[in-house]
């Protein structure tokens, strides 16, 4: 599926919406994304994920990216598919992102 | 599935995880499986590109192809970039996976990922490429451990089936029931996983259970009454019998082991039951391999082959049946055509002799009966005639008719005495020749053309009519005489019969008399009579031929003909 990309800011919280399938061929379509969005220096990078069909372990490099760029950022996934959770929780990084269900407002991160 | 090929870049990566999918998918893996294994192909698909090919410097294709083999989903992931073995990289391990993501090393995700989503990953590299083997059991793919004894169950259950339906599949192709039995035996050992099976039919006539096939013993039948033995109990109790160990149930006959040689240890003994409940026999299925003795589930799985059985056992002797049928026809159509053959045909009989008129029909029931006549000249001024009936049907009859006429010609014209030593003749020879017991009634005799006078002998026949000249017809009170075949030497009364120029001698067989009605009413000699009363006078043989005939049509109306209808007319003109 192609991939769709909607980036957007708002106070310290970037978000980016990310529709189709991130693999090694769109992973450097999402990092470069990222890396715009970091630029602003957020508090937090919301990625919803609803409709992210598919993420290698290409994706996965995206969020050690980011998180190597920012560490201070707090990543938050909003609604990804079983299988995606399934991925994090295989590779540990679902205790290194925030999965919800809700967008988080702007505000101070869950601690 | 065809194998797909693309170039060596990452845009083949999308299209490579579309055909896994398909190819995952069409093997019923569950949806969790099938994203697993396009993700392992996908990660290592990643690897070749970027580090066998890019990284390299190299270039060219990749190949993805693959299919279920056996109980497995094979995938296929072929490149000739640099040789890059997965399982030979260092993998991350739990510490490193639970560093915070900012410590994370970027590499060894992919190939961890890829070796977690199949069961196994293997890598072959020689000088025709690369080879990733993605291996993934189908379609129960990732069974929780809890699941596994009832997966175990179910994968037992699906075998079975399988069996079940090769079976089904394999009895229904062989219509022959004699192959169909030494099948049956050999599926049956095969998928009970015994040593030996054998099968035995019942035979209703005899109450008893005949075995047809039994593996490893000779072909000598035998016979089992029903209750006796432990096939005697299946086929009369009708309930499977599970007997763990042979020799300590006093039902086992051991002496058909000291026959063969063979060692029964557990014996499977069930019933086979056609439609309407009908027993059809029993199959027995000894030594379970590599088990002490059967299980329940063997009972249930031996009792479902038995419904199978049943189904073929029972077509096969219906395509037996039809089978026997049809030689029944083709010989019904021999004996017709050797019949028919035999008969004299052409009429005129005797067109250059105008003193006589001649005419005859036979009509041969559908089985045949074995009604003959013939006629010939003796000399310029005799004729020979005779009509018969052979007691049997069939081709037998046919055959026995044929050697009557042969044998009455050979009589009459070899010498010229009168008809009555011409019939002891026949006679003697028909008993001498008679080994079946067949007999035939004949009524012969000789008119003198010059005369009207006709000298008869009766065996047993149907007595004939004259229809007379001036109107009216008499049943001749004929000598009596016994049906030729079973008492040699007979001496044979004649008698003489005084035709009128224009009467005419009418002979038949029962098949006329006893023509049958719907209402289960016979045409009887006084139908003859009154049919023969009313002809008018002066007609022909042929024409009286129809008339009789026509009559008796009329009387059975589309009734069923039981028996060949044999008519024969000698019209006498005078000189």
């Amino acid at each position: 599926m192609p991939l769709t990309l909607k980036p957007s800011i708002s106070g310290d919280v970037a978000r980016l919406e990310i529709v189709g399938d991130v693999d090694g061929s769109t992973a450097p379509l999402v990092r470069d994304a990222v890396d715009k969005l970091l630029g602003s220096s957020p508090r937090a990078l919301v990625l919803q994920v609803e409709q992210l069909g598919y993420m290698s372990s290409a994706g996965l490099r995206v969020l050690i990216f980011a998180k190597q760029k920012s560490p201070a950022l707090t990543i938050y996934m909003v609604k990804p598919q079983p299988p995606i959770v399934d991925t994090l929780k295989k590779t540990g990084f679902y205790d290194g992102v925030y999965v919800t269900d809700t967008e988080p407002e702007s505000g101070p991160a869950p601690v | 599935m065809q194998p797909l090929t693309l170039p060596g870049t990452l845009d083949a990566l999308q299209p490579i995880r579309d055909y896994v999918k398909d190819l995952a998918k069409e093997a019923g893996l569950d949806d969790s499986a099938v994203y697993n294994l396009c993700l392992a192909v996908d990660e290592i698909a990643t690897n070749v590109i970027l580090h066998g090919y890019e990284e390299s410097g190299l270039s060219g294709d990749v190949t993805i192809g693959g299919g279920v083999e056996e109980d497995k989903l094979v995938v296929r992931l072929h490149d000739h970039g640099k040789s890059y073995d997965p399982k030979k990289h260092s993998l991350p391990d739990d510490e490193a996976l639970s560093r915070p993501l900012d410590e994370r090393e970027i590499g060894g995700l992919g190939i961890a990922l890829a070796l977690d989503g199949v069961d196994d990953l293997q890598y072959e590299t020689n000088e025709k490429g690369n080879t990733h083997s993605f291996i993934v059991k189908a379609p129960n793919v990732f069974c929780p451990p809890e699941y596994e004894e009832g997966a175990r169950a179910l994968s037992d259950e699906h075998r079975k089936l399988g069996i079940l339906l090769s079976i089904s599949r394999s009895l229904g192709q062989e219509i022959q029931l004699d192959r169909l039995l030494t099948l049956i035996v050999s599926e049956v050992t095969s998928a009970m996983e015994a040593e030996r099976s054998s099968l035995l039919l019942f035979d209703p006539a005899s109450n008893q259970l005949v075995s047809k096939v039994a593996e490893g013993m000779s072909t000598r039948e035998i016979r089992v009454p029903l209750g006796v033995g432990i096939a005697g109990a299946t086929a009369q109790t009708r309930i499977t019998i599970n007997i763990p160990d042979a020799y300590q149930d006093e039902r086992f006959n051991r002496s058909y082991d000291k026959a063969s040689g063979f060692r029964t240890r557990s014996i499977l003994s069930a019933p086979i039951i056609g439609q309407n409940g009908k027993l059809v026999g029993v199959v027995q299925v000894l030594n379970k391999i590599n088990k002490q003795s059967f299980t329940s589930d063997d009972e249930r799985f031996l009792e479902a082959i038995c419904i199978h059985l049943g189904i073929a056992l029972e077509r096969a002797e219906m395509v037996e049946a039809y089978l026997q049928g049809q030689i029944l026809t083709k010989s019904l159509q021999l004996a017709r055509e050797i019949q028919m053959g035999l008969v004299p045909k052409d009429f005129p009989a005797f067109p250059n002799i105008s003193s006589i008129d001649i005419y005859a029909a036979l009509e041969p029931a559908l089985d045949v009966g074995g009604d003959l006549y013939d006629y010939f000249l003796l000399d310029k001024n005799r004729i020979c005639f005779i009509i018969g009936d052979v007691s049997d049907k069939g081709v037998p009859a046919a055959l026995f008719m044929a050697m009557v006429r042969t044998a009455f010609r050979m009589a009459a014209t070899g010498s010229h005495e009168a008809i009555g030593p011409i019939m002891e003749k026949l006679n003697d020879f028909l008993c001498a020749s008679n080994h079946s017991q067949m007999f035939v009634t004949v009524f012969a005799g000789i008119l003198d053309l010059r005369t009207g006078e006709i000298e008869y002998a009766d065996g047993g026949h149907e007595p004939p009519y004259i229809v007379h000249a001036r109107g009216g017809a008499t049943m001749i009170e004929k000598v009596g005489g016994i049906a030729l075949g079973f008492m040699p030497e007979y001496q044979f009364r004649c008698g003489q019969i005084q035709l009128e120029p224009g009467d005419s001698l009418i002979l038949y067989t029962d098949g006329i008399t006893e023509a049958m009605n719907s209402d289960r009413h016979l045409f009887s000699a006084e139908r003859i009579q009154e049919t023969l009363d009313r002809t008018a006078t002066g007609i022909t043989a042929q024409a009286l031929t129809k008339i009789v005939l026509g009559g008796v049509a009329a009387f059975v109306a589309g009734a069923h003909q039981n028996d060949d209808i044999t008519l024969l007319v000698i019209r006498y003109a005078g000189n």
